[in-house]
């Protein structure tokens, strides 16, 4: 299309050959409303798109100028146009457009347009009136004492829900648009004067470098944020449908990516520490998160080099107390496979009943689980394929990796490579796949803050958020943001 | 070389360097482990002179002359290569010690190998916070294994008599500046001593010491006497759980032994591929002027 118009991006003067071009480039379509009037003798077209622009506010918005235009004396389109225009229109998000293309993006993004004949410019006016789910509760995201609401597909929806909740004037939206075909409208957020001024440029620059032909969710853009590193288990940004959880963030300096046709926001940046709390913290007696979070931190040791540890544990027997190791031997024996083989085969399942359960419908996945849990597992053990201390060992870490739904994907991969490391290579081979995923974790620094942070490097002020968890009260004397530094609103 | 570090980060990859050599030094056979700990102590004395005459010198790196600079580029890559292997070498010796069932040592010295040098390709920002990461985990590990094993430690361990005093101290000065294996010059040929400075040099002495402390002490406190007689005599901290689920730690300490050899061995490649690239670069600004 914009090939096609490369030579003549104009909007052809007489409304009958604006008409045709209109049609031509949208291939005939059958959402394309072309409504024609006559006013004193001129032709005015009415052009919408079926479903984006509502009938009901077009007809609210236009027929009553339309009916004053009557009454007019009007020398020319162009008279017309800026009479309708400037006089007449009502409508808070209009504008006059001049180039063909522009006419054509804003048509399909729900806009309502006015050609006039004799007149080289027309009038787009918002009358956008797609259906919209409504606002539900988060699922992803849930909270038992936190705010209830969750973004929907609307950006426009989604940028009012953060709007309401912070009510200040350096509150900022940027709207961008990716895609070659789909023409997705995105939106940068952040606070002007706590977001990194360098790192929302890079930001910008690299959602203005996207190529792609369609942008449909937050998955299309996130590898072009996270442009640095293609290679790394772990993301420097992370994605929430929550409103309030985008505040927070713009209020600690970060900056959220809205993308239309998603329930879900980009934020960035993001740190790992970050991945073992949750909203609800914020609702509870600090003592209570602050125990929460070294469980978590327990469940994500468990959850990852435990199994690892295991595997490891055949080329370490002397580790075991004597007794426990007779224990461990003699259910050993019973089965068939080598004790490394044993753990990949068992938590390979895990992981595919795991797939199962989520793509199932609900009343299936209780059903695959049942068939995992109950006749596979036991089947296994009595087969000799498995071991049953092995059951114990997956039902801890599978327990434990779901403590921590932020980091899930990763922890099952990282656990399946320790417990490879582990089985082939013992201690040496599981230090140095640990010091593979450090360096790894260690070499993340997006956008002017580090993957690491506030533990390496440290930052006296934010380190005890990792350890346990503040008051509220604290929170009105330290003003941190991230990549260090405080900020200063008076300033 | 381009690349400058703060100072912190600096002195945390010179700690890399020597944070193997320190776990190391405790298999040195003595009477008294306090005197071999002085001894160690004394040896960080030439070391902080040595560190700031480097400081001083080498203020300004690029005022340093070339024929100098080539100098120190290719002894740091002879230097700083030969020790890179002899870090996998010593580990693969000690993994031999540890392990209840050795996997062999060409797949440890294969393994080592590639770790250190998937590290030191990164940035050396990102050595740095990897060698914090690392210095991090080894020290949680010894403060639980201290605090696990303090039931069995006896203040009357930490006793300073011995057969020979002179010979502990002296053995302990020879391990001390062993484990410098290299610090001083690794901020000269990587171009940091200027952003160390004298207060940094200093500061990264005192870390060596609080470092040497954390590890001897709670291990003296515990072993006593059986110091001598054991060849690791680390791994009797673990007892602290003896009998209940483990029966000795061997393990943990090859982990922790492993992941601070592969630091130090990718500390010092990184070291060899700066002095590699400087050599380049130098070599590239000739051709263009030619």
């Amino acid at each position: 299309m914009a090939e096609n118009n490369k030579n003549d991006n104009g909007i052809p003067p007489f409304a009958k050959s604006a008409e045709e071009r209109l049609r031509k480039e949208a291939g005939d379509s059958v959402d394309l409303n072309i409504s024609k009037l006559d006013i004193n003798g001129r032709e005015l077209l009415i052009v919408s798109v079926e479903g984006m622009a509502g009938s009901l506010l077009i007809n609210e918005l236009i027929a009553e100028p339309v009916e004053v235009l009557h009454t007019l004396e009007l020398s020319s389109g162009d008279e017309l146009i800026d009479t309708f225009f400037y006089k007449l229109l009502t409508a808070s998000q209009k504008e006059i457009i001049t180039r063909f293309d522009d006419m054509l993006s804003r048509l399909y993004s729900g806009f309502a347009v006015i050609i006039a004949d004799g007149s080289s410019r027309c009038i787009a006016v918002g009358a956008q009136g797609y259906v919209t789910r409504g606002i539900s509760s988060p699922v992803a995201d849930q909270t038992v004492y936190g705010p209830q609401e969750a973004f929907n597909e609307s950006i426009r929806i989604s940028i009012s829900m953060i709007r309401r909740r912070l009510k200040t004037p350096k509150l900022c939206f940027e709207q961008l648009s990716a895609g070659e075909l789909s023409g997705t409208d995105i939106c940068i957020a952040y606070i002007k004067g706590r977001a990194n001024e360098r790192s929302l440029s890079r930001l910008r620059a690299r959602l203005s470098g996207i190529k792609l032909d369609t942008v449909l969710s937050c998955g299309y853009i996130r590898p072009f944020i996270e442009k640095d590193y293609p290679l790394t288990l772990f993301s420097p940004s992370r994605l929430t449908e929550r409103p309030d959880t985008v505040c927070a963030a713009l209020n600690e300096g970060r900056m959220a990516v809205l993308v239309d046709g998603t329930p879900f926001c980009i934020i960035i940046p993001t740190l790992f520490s970050e991945s073992f709390t949750t909203p609800d913290d914020m609702n509870a007696k600090p003592i209570y998160v602050s125990f929460i979070k070294w469980l978590k931190y327990l469940a994500f040791f468990l959850a990852t080099l435990f199994p690892g540890l295991y595997a490891a544990a055949v080329f370490e027997p002397e580790g075991f107390a004597f007794k426990l190791l007779l224990n461990l031997y003699s259910a050993e024996e019973s089965s068939q496979f080598p004790l490394g083989v044993e753990i990949i085969i068992i938590t390979v399942l895990l992981e595919i009943l795991r797939e199962a359960g989520i793509r199932l419908p609900r009343s299936v996945g209780s059903a695959v689980s049942i068939v995992g849990g109950l006749i596979i597992g036991d089947a296994a053990v009595k087969c000799g394929i498995i071991s049953a201390p092995l059951l114990i060992l997956v039902g801890l870490t599978a327990t434990a990796s779901f403590v921590i739904p932020e980091i899930n994907a990763q922890t099952s991969v990282i656990r399946i490579l320790f417990i490879i490391s582990g089985a082939l290579a013992g201690m040496t081979g599981l230090a140095c796949a640990l010091a593979l995923l450090c360096a790894n974790i260690c070499a993340m620094d997006e956008l002017s803050s580090f993957y690491t942070e506030p533990v390496i490097p440290l930052d006296r002020d934010r380190i005890k958020d990792v350890l346990w968890k503040r008051s509220m009260r604290s929170l009105e004397r330290i003003k941190t943001i991230i990549g260090g530094g405080r900020y200063d609103d008076k300033a | 070389m381009t690349t400058r570090l703060s100072e912190k980060n600096s002195i945390v990859l010179m700690l890399s360097l020597c944070i193997v050599p320190v776990c190391i030094m405790m298999t040195v056979r003595c009477d008294s482990l306090m005197l071999l700990l002085a001894g160690a102590g004394i040896a960080l004395i030439p070391e902080l002179i040595i560190l700031l005459i480097f400081v001083l010198l080498f203020k300004r790196e690029k005022a340093s002359p070339t024929l100098i600079r080539k100098a120190r580029d290719i002894a740091a890559i002879w230097v700083f290569g030969l020790q890179s292997v002899l870090t996998v070498l010593k580990l693969t010796e000690i993994s031999r010690e540890y392990s209840g069932v050795f996997i062999g040592k060409a797949l440890t010295v294969v393994l080592l190998t590639l770790t250190a040098l998937y590290i030191s390709l990164l940035t050396p920002q990102a050595i740095a916070r990897t060698a914090s990461g690392i210095i991090l985990i080894t020290g949680a590990v010894y403060i639980m294994i201290a605090a696990g094993a303090v039931k069995n430690a006896d203040i009357t361990n930490l006793n300073i008599a011995s057969a020979d005093p002179g010979g502990d101290i002296i053995k302990g000065m020879i391990a001390g500046a062993m484990i410098s294996e290299g610090t001083a010059f690794y901020i000269l040929v990587t171009g940091r001593s200027s952003k160390l400075g004298t207060g940094g040099a200093a500061r990264f002495i005192i870390y060596r010491l609080v470092l040497m402390l954390t590890v001897f002490i709670p291990t003296a406190a515990v072993t006593g006497d059986r110091a001598k007689s054991a060849k690791l005599p680390v791994y009797e901290l673990s007892t602290f759980s003896k009998g209940i689920l483990t029966e000795r730690f061997d393990g943990l300490f090859m982990m922790i032994f492993t992941l601070c050899a592969v630091i130090k061995a990718g500390t010092e490649l990184y070291a060899v591929r700066a002095a590699v690239a400087d050599l380049a670069a130098e070599r590239a600004g000739k051709d263009e002027k030619a």
